[in-house]
């Protein structure tokens, strides 16, 4: 490939379907942050989101034919990590760990990521993200998903409703009342 | 427009993707409820501070982790492809076999229950007037219940033959007379 750039996403999968790994490769560095990002503030552990955009990854990989051009390929690859983080969140139920929501608030530890930022704003910084990472896991997960989406990937609500299957309406109503039960949340921390 | 209502619009306000009349009305509501401002400021608030979250980066050796499960999986595809059984008829060859089966079984107890003349088996044994007495099934063991039968049989069958000499006699009798008159 010699200008990476030039290509979208899709150009890029297609490619990669007849055999060109450089593709994968090109598609993997644009999506790897983003998934993380996402996953991360869906599941509230690095160790286990990077376990899990991994696992999103190599399905792109493995199942690179079960995508077909109809629909977006941040579309695709987000509902493949939307699943898996939410089969992953059952699991840990089912496993009867300590849910976040079941907890005070102050009883979180976080793998908070490093922010550049000044001193003072760092440690308000830190503070700040902190209590929104707790009122983000206190949303129930239908909620959570498309607010995630929505507010911090800043997803079109036309491709939020493709990765989570549901109406555009529903998708509306839902990330209306997520914003309205974040605020209930994090009125007491401002 | 009512507390409910209003709450549902929020976010349409802040995104600015309500109708004019609907944002009319919206206006009207926050002019008249002042406390319903603070709400819009709070939610308008929110979403920029979620806006603003530092974005999350994978490991640095996030790459070559990848790169070592996709080699794995790399290897692992082919030999998934060849485990695949053709189908037959659309149907397992598992699925297809048990149903040839039932099949078969079936045609066969059809076949079975046929009537058909040289089968005694197939139709059931009749009952003719002719058969008064059960045919005994072991000799041996019948030949102690049928004595007093057999005996009573005999016995009866005495009296009917004395009672056809009784009806053959008075003409044999006159017969016998007639001759000694001659």
């Amino acid at each position: 490939m010699t200008d990476k750039y030039k290509y979208t996403d899709e150009e890029l999968i297609a490619r990669f379907q007849k055999g060109d790994e450089n593709a994968y490769t090109e598609l993997v560095k644009r999506y790897r942050d983003r998934l993380m990002t996402f996953v991360y503030r869906f599941v509230s552990d690095m160790e286990q989101a990077e376990d899990i955009v991994q696992d999103a990854l190599v399905k792109v990989y493995t199942h690179k034919h079960y995508y077909k051009e109809v629909a977006k390929f941040s579309t695709w690859v987000y509902t493949i990590a939307g699943n898996l983080a939410k089969t992953e969140l059952r699991k840990r139920k089912r496993r009867q760990t300590s849910s976040l929501s079941t907890l005070g608030l102050d009883d979180k530890d976080y793998d908070l990521p490093s922010v550049e930022l000044e001193t003072g704003e760092h440690i308000q910084g830190e503070y700040t993200e902190k209590k929104i990472q707790e009122a983000i896991q206190l949303l129930p997960l239908h909620f959570r998903t498309v607010i995630i989406l929505r507010d911090i990937q800043e997803l079109s609500y036309d491709e939020i409703s493709n990765i989570v299957s549901v109406p555009l309406g529903t998708v509306k109503s839902r990330i209306n009342r997520a914003r309205l039960q974040l605020q209930e949340a994090l009125k007491e921390y401002k | 427009m009512d507390r409910y209502q209003f709450e549902g619009y929020i976010s349409d306000y802040i995104e600015n993707s309500l109708s004019i009349a609907k944002r009319k009305e919206f206006e009207q509501f926050l002019a008249e409820n002042p406390e319903s401002k603070v709400m819009v400021e709070s939610v308008r608030s929110t979403m920029s501070q979620l806006k603003h979250l530092p974005a999350v980066k994978t490991s640095d050796d996030f790459m070559v982790k990848l790169q070592e499960r996709v080699a794995k999986q790399r290897d692992f595809v082919p030999v998934q492809q060849d485990n695949r059984r053709p189908l037959i008829f659309g149907f397992t060859p598992l699925t297809a076999g048990m149903m040839s089966l039932v099949v078969l079984a079936i045609v066969f107890v059809g076949y079975e229950l046929m009537p058909s003349g040289s089968n005694p088996m197939a139709i059931p044994p009749q009952i003719t007037t002719n058969n008064v007495m059960p045919t005994p099934v072991n000799t041996t063991q019948m030949q102690s219940v049928n004595t007093e039968s057999v005996l009573a049989d005999a016995q009866e069958d005495s009296s009917l033959i004395e009672e056809e000499l009784q009806q053959i006699s008075p003409e044999l009798e006159s017969k016998i007379n007639y001759v000694r008159t001659q």
